[in-house]
């Protein structure tokens, strides 16, 4: 047996690195990644999901020693400020004897006219009865980690394999029946519900100067001047399930970005009547130009979208002029993922995948809206168009798939 | 059951098979290396695949004396800072550098060893841990040299393809390299730099030894001893049983002023507790026939049972002095009398050329 990965998580917004299930081997290493903390409070780790004081630590930060026993976790990293920090740990994992963990560790503070903290450290778990399998990583008082942090540990005692999948080589129409369960699933097509190569126009538009179809794409201008400037299609409704593709291209957008400006892409229960203050229920993407460009996921259920700068979650990106996106949205029930690809076969290039969650629900119209909020300094042009859209309904995959149809 | 086809496209299967099985990824992976030639300022890796993690391997010694820095994406932009303590002294800091500040000891002349690990996140500070131990005047009647470190890259736009190895003005001597292994979260590969060479549990309270295994240009150990019965069980580790007074070596305990060995004859100290209770120890070596072998370790003492009783630590370098082999065999050691390490002791050795 080899090192293989025992377990790892990448929070996708921000929040805590809990319930880590890890694999249970005698001799691990761990890296520890977390970005973007709301505050500073001390950078923690439990096991197994034991809250008592059951640790002990010992811990030099910049070279000054400091101990913490009989307490309810094992110290990263000590608070120093809300700064990224990184940690390599080193840890034996018998089930009859205490836990021992090894730590060297930094926090980053901020640009390069700052040194970062160096942290060097031990600690243990008392437990004496079980193996560590599961790990959490917190804060000690209110502060989050940021999306994208990553705890991953590497295990000893693994044998890695291939991912083995059920066969997808085969022909549309193929039934597979499963013989324990008893059930049956036919291999589809998944059907586009609705593609748009704009070359004609069915949409509906508020002011289709800044939101229309012409010239064979549609083409969005942002004005963050008090109006609404919208446009839809009415697919008149849609599942919990679907997924959304286009491809944006930014065609003049200045180096001057102001205060920043922005549109959204998505579906909504409101026609274009209903701009971006409305009520509304949504789920869609925030395209977002300012000093750091970034594609947010925006939604809304039964109020008005939050800006353009607001969102579950997002992406850093690039909207240079002529840059060009291809923009994958996903919704699987009451979740739903958004990814922009480099790439027009929506795999390669990845800028990211960033995750919302939502109820909103009666999503019946293709939506394109700008944000009206009244800037009067966003008054910088960022346009675009965007082109090749495709609505799935009923499925989160765009490739063949085997459907359940019964037992 | 096996996956069967059948006529009128029909397939029968499990659940458990159309469930599928999901992939279990290896360990770190080799992304790239250079060995110098000699001659050359730069010892530089560069290509690299994105990866969130990369672990650095560098062994190097300059033919002048020169401080070698280092820098990514071959950026001479005043974008590093650092802080690192020499030999346990107190923290020196940089800011605002032209690469990752280095508190120069002034030993190029001698063999170094870097372990590091980096944070790799493009829209992020990258962040280095690194460990170094340099050999000083060839021979056990001298001990090595440490440095801990942790340095930034400023950079938040790119991620890193390019680490550089470079000396201000000396040149490395053939032989010196950089090796860069990645590990990503997503990564669905199933090989690994790290060989498993050796696993031994013992079954008896006695001696841990790894016995004999191959040897590898660069070694990966982690060792753990529940308890030992002897009165005051210092952990060394002794290579290929040789118990000359072949070993030099420097500590710190708890974070305290380092001490150093000289010319010891039963090993490396890698543990200055003393305790009698569970030691783990995780210890990187690089493992060249002509050279001195180089050691960094680090090591946990658990001290008495409970959450009320700090555990211990020892921060440890060293070298063995042997310039003529391989290290093919270590053992945990006791300074007093016979090994008395509890019945489930463990070693583990994973290597690679």
């Amino acid at each position: 047996m080899v090192w293989g990965k025992a377990g790892s998580k990448t929070l996708t917004s921000a929040g805590e690195l809990t319930d880590i299930t890890l694999s249970a081997n005698k001799c691990n290493s761990f890296m520890n990644h977390n970005v973007t903390m709301s505050a500073n409070n001390d950078v923690i780790i439990q096991f197994n999901n034991d809250t008592a004081n059951n640790y002990a630590d010992r811990l030099e930060r910049n070279g000054t020693e400091n101990t913490s026993g009989s307490k309810g976790n094992i110290r990263l990293v000590p608070s120093g400020g809300a700064f990224d920090s990184f940690i390599v740990g080193y840890y034996a994992n018998v089930e009859s004897e205490e836990k021992l963990m090894i730590l060297s560790s930094m926090q980053s503070n901020t640009g390069a006219g700052n040194a970062p903290d160096r942290d060097a450290g031990v600690g243990k778990w008392t437990n004496t009865s079980a193996q560590i399998t599961e790990a959490d990583i917190t804060t000690t008082s209110t502060a989050t980690l940021g999306a994208d942090s990553n705890f991953t540990a590497l295990g000893s005692e693994i044998t890695p394999v291939a991912a083995i999948t059920f066969p997808t080589n085969v022909q549309v129409g193929s039934r597979a029946e499963i013989t324990d369960s008893r059930k049956m699933y036919n291999y589809v097509v998944p059907s586009i519900t609705r593609s748009d190569d704009f070359s004609s126009d069915g949409w509906t538009d508020s002011d289709s100067t800044n939101m229309g179809v012409s010239g064979g794409t549609f083409n969005w201008n942002c004005k963050r001047d008090g109006s609404n400037d919208a446009s839809t299609y009415d697919l008149t409704s849609t599942s919990a399930n679907w997924v959304l593709r286009f491809k944006l291209k930014v065609t003049n957008v200045s180096a001057s970005t102001q205060a920043g400006n922005g549109f959204f892409v998505g579906l909504s229960d409101k026609p274009n009547t209903d701009g971006h203050t409305t009520s509304q229920d949504f789920i869609g993407v925030g395209i977002y130009n300012d000093n750091t460009d970034s594609y947010r996921a925006i939604d809304a259920d039964g109020s008005g979208l939050p800006y353009i700068y607001q969102g579950d979650s997002n992406q850093t990106t690039t909207y240079n002029t002529n840059s060009v996106w291809y923009y994958e949205i996903i919704k699987t029930g009451s979740s739903y993922t958004i990814e922009a690809f480099s790439g027009s076969d929506y795999s390669t290039g990845s800028e990211g995948k960033i995750t919302g969650s939502s109820d909103a629900s009666g999503l019946r119209y293709l939506k394109i809206l700008n944000d009206m909020q009244t800037i009067a300094t966003s008054t910088d042009p960022f346009q675009g168009t965007i082109d090749d859209l495709k609505f799935y309904n009923g499925v989160t995959q765009t490739t063949n798939y085997w459907q359940e149809i019964g037992a | 059951m096996a996956i069967t086809y059948h006529a009128g496209r029909r397939i029968q299967a499990t659940q458990a098979d159309f469930d599928g099985i999901p992939a279990i990824s290896g360990g770190w992976k080799e992304l790239g290396r250079t060995t110098a030639s000699g001659g050359g300022t730069d010892v530089t890796v560069s290509s690299l695949s994105d990866k969130r993690y990369y672990m650095i391997l560098s062994s190097w010694t300059m033919s002048t004396s020169a401080q070698s820095r280092w820098r990514f994406n071959n950026d001479s932009g005043n974008n590093y800072s650092g802080r690192y303590s020499g030999n346990g002294g107190s923290d020196g800091t940089a800011t605002s550098q032209s690469s990752i500040p280095y508190n120069n000891p002034g030993f190029d002349l001698t063999p170094h060893w870097n372990v590091g690990y980096i944070a790799n996140k493009s829209d992020k500070e990258k962040l280095w841990i690194n460990n170094q131990i340099y050999q000083n005047t060839a021979g056990a009647g001298d001990a090595p040299g440490r440095q801990e470190q942790t340095c930034k890259w400023a950079n938040t736009s790119d991620v890193i393809n390019e680490i550089r190895l470079n000396s201000s003005a000396g040149t490395y001597d053939s032989g010196s390299e950089l090796v860069v292994l990645g590990y990503d979260p997503d990564d669905t590969h199933t090989s690994n730099f790290w060989e498993e060479l050796a696993d031994v549990t013992t079954g008896s309270t006695g001696a841990l030894s790894s016995g004999t295994f191959t040897a590898k240009k660069y070694l990966w150990i982690q060792a753990y001893t529940p308890s030992s019965t002897n009165a005051s069980p210092d952990g060394y580790v002794e290579f290929n049983a040789d118990s000359g007074s072949n070993y030099a070596h420097r500590r710190s305990h708890n974070g305290g002023s380092d001490t150093t060995g000289t010319s010891d004859g039963i090993g490396i100290r890698i543990d200055g507790s003393g305790g009698q209770t569970a030691k783990f120890h995780n210890m990187f070596i690089v493992n060249n026939s002509a050279n001195e072998k180089l050691v960094i370790c680090n090591s946990i003492t658990q001290q008495s049972a409970g959450a009320g009783n700090i555990p211990t630590r020892t921060e440890s370098v060293g070298k063995w002095v042997n310039t003529s082999d391989q290290i093919t065999r270590v053992d945990i050691v006791d300074q007093y009398g016979s090994d008395q390490w509890g019945a489930g002791s463990f070693i583990k050795v994973w290597g690679s050329n």
